[in-house]
């Protein structure tokens, strides 16, 4: 069961990936079970309960790995107690902390249903992210078939593995997508002309709200507009990217802490550019800490103590515009897995003509709840960013 | 040797776990972040603000036009309904002077033919008065020649023709006071 576990971490496109490479049997005992290879009734069906590639490696029909000792099961052999392990080790599997995280996490390679055509083994249902530069620091890590498969970090940037992943591509594209957008968009209303078309007048609007409703009230009507630029990238680009971890096949960058982490260390730097800017680094910091019309002894010792407080909540609440963006984005790309996992659990039995339809209505229903969510926490993170900047303006 | 395929392969970054916090992924964030600002900003914002602030303007100016033209509009209404109460009094005062103007005419044409139907009236008197006159004249006359006449004959006397008048003139003097 652990080795399923781990194994589910380079999850199969399909059926036949399934069994590649990691069924190919060179796990002794559960590797026969670990793809699900159950046909409905829970049995493997071949002519003499083994077949042997080239490698001796087993495989029935399907391709479904069996050991050679007899741990395949052929139909005369089936009993509801392995029925029963079957289904375990295909829970274990999809079901298991890799597997679904593999599906969400950032990767080296886009997931595509049985891409490329052409593609075997590893390399199946998989699109590779071309890489800036070789890695030739340290050793390669083998697969099972002995090409290389994962590699070591590289000294691209000194110390600091330099490597375009996923979420880089779908936050360029994403950066695209916005630009051309807006760039038309802004043509269209230079002169003052307003907006015609329903896509153009839902920018419109969405940029006008942002304006009124978010900019403005945290900001302030005489600043707001100096910050109107950094508020609109902020909240359009995470807008699209949350938008676009719903298209099946790509994924949420920002559902990575990497990603909210940058979007959250560029609001720090404009608020304290800000915050210096306008009181001076000094005045900055000098205003982290309230104004306290107290007894001046008793300010002796409270006002470092709350100043403290302040600067410690001023990163703090910057890690947490982070944490709180990565969380909603990555928790409900999980539970979009989860529920699509329980059709790989109960694909070779017949609950799958009940937790199938069941799991497309749950589904929908999440990624409806999952758009509104996009758009929710955009808005948040723009708002408080705004806040934020507010905050840093018109301390106390 | 799956287990250290999957270590190696998160470890080396081809997949990595969510709550990693890789340096490159932040840096090539903070880069396509900070070169979308400033493309948008050059691009896309700047524009979009003058176009907003334009259109806002436009709005208020065309707010304050249709300002000034609803209070033009109002002004003028009220003209126009002070000019309409004006010209209903001016109506009845036309229809009154007119009313006025017909009485007048009225009693003077009735005047007027009164007066004509008098003058008339006594025209016709006076004609018949002449008329009568001059039968009773006439008669007197011819009554008079026949008892001159036959007078003469009776006493075989002529009369002169002074004889004749005056018996005339008295003829017709007793002929109107009472004859």
């Amino acid at each position: 069961m652990k080795n399923n576990s781990l194994r589910s971490n380079v999850a199969p496109q399909d059926d036949e990936q399934q069994t590649s490479p990691e069924s190919h049997g060179h796990d002794d005992s559960d590797a026969g079970h670990a793809d699900g290879g159950h046909d409905k009734d829970g049995h493997d069906h071949d002519e003499d309960g083994h077949d042997h590639d080239e490698d001796g490696h087993d495989h029935d029909e399907d391709g479904h790995g069996h050991d050679e000792d007899g741990h395949g099961h052929g139909g005369d052999m089936a009993t509801t107690d392995q029925w029963n392990d079957g289904v375990d080790l295909a829970m274990g599997y999809y079901l298991s902390p890799d597997s679904l995280i593999g599906h969400v996490q950032d990767s080296d390679h886009f997931e595509l249903p049985a891409f490329p055509p052409w593609g075997e083994g590893m390399s199946k249902g998989k699109l590779s992210i071309p890489q800036l530069s070789p890695y030739t620091d340290g050793s390669p890590m083998m697969g099972e078939n002995g090409s290389v498969w994962a590699y070591q970090k590289n000294d691209f940037v000194g110390p600091v593995t330099f490597q375009p992943t996923k979420f880089v591509v779908l936050e360029l594209i994403g950066a695209l997508i916005v630009a051309a957008i807006f760039i038309p968009y802004a043509k269209r209303i230079k002169s003052g002309n307003r907006p015609v078309g329903r896509f153009w007048n839902v920018i419109d609007v969405m940029v006008c709200y942002i304006r009124d409703e978010v900019a403005v009230p945290g900001i302030g009507s005489a600043d707001a507009k100096r910050f109107l630029p950094f508020i609109w990238t902020i909240f359009f680009f995470v807008l699209t990217l949350n938008l676009l971890g719903m298209v099946p096949g790509l994924g949420a960058a920002t559902g990575s802490i990497s990603v909210t982490a940058a979007l959250a260390i560029s609001v720090f730097f404009v608020v304290m550019a800000t915050g210096i800017k306008k009181m001076g680094f000094a005045g900055f910091v000098k205003a982290q800490a309230p104004h306290l019309d107290i007894n001046p002894v008793v300010k002796i010792i409270l006002v470092p103590m709350i100043w403290g407080i302040e600067v410690f909540g001023l990163f703090i609440k910057h890690a947490v515009l982070a944490v709180r963006l990565f969380a909603n984005m990555f928790a409900g790309h999980l539970v979009v897995g989860v529920f699509v996992a329980f059709i790989g659990v109960t694909w070779h039995t017949q609950l799958i003509w009940g937790v199938g339809p069941a799991v497309i209505i749950a589904t929908i229903a999440v990624n409806v709840l999952e758009l509104l969510v996009a758009f929710i926490q955009a808005y948040v993170f723009a708002f408080l960013t705004s806040l934020f900047i507010g905050a840093a303006i018109h301390p106390h | 040797m799956l287990n250290q395929s999957l270590a190696g392969l998160i470890a080396s970054g081809a997949a990595s776990p969510p709550l990693e916090l890789r340096v490159d992924t932040l840096i090539f964030s903070l880069l396509i972040l900070a070169g979308l600002l400033a493309v948008l900003f050059k691009f896309a914002w700047t524009p979009i603000v003058e176009g907003l602030d334009a259109r806002e303007k436009r709005m208020v100016d065309d707010i304050e036009a249709a300002r000034i033209a609803k209070e033009q509009a109002e002004a003028q209404l009220t003209a126009y309904q002070e000019k309409m109460a004006g010209a209903d009094g001016e109506a009845s005062a036309l229809i009154a002077e007119a009313k006025s103007t017909a009485n007048d005419a009225k009693e003077k044409i009735m005047a007027e033919a009164a007066a004509e139907a008098q003058k008339t009236r006594e025209r016709a008197l006076a004609e018949i008065e002449a008329a009568k006159t001059a039968a009773v004249r006439d008669l007197a006359e011819s009554s008079v020649d026949s008892a001159v006449s036959l007078a003469g004959s009776i006493v075989g006397r002529s009369l002169d023709k002074s004889d004749h008048s005056a018996l005339i003139e008295k003829s017709l003097e007793q002929f109107t006071t009472g004859a």
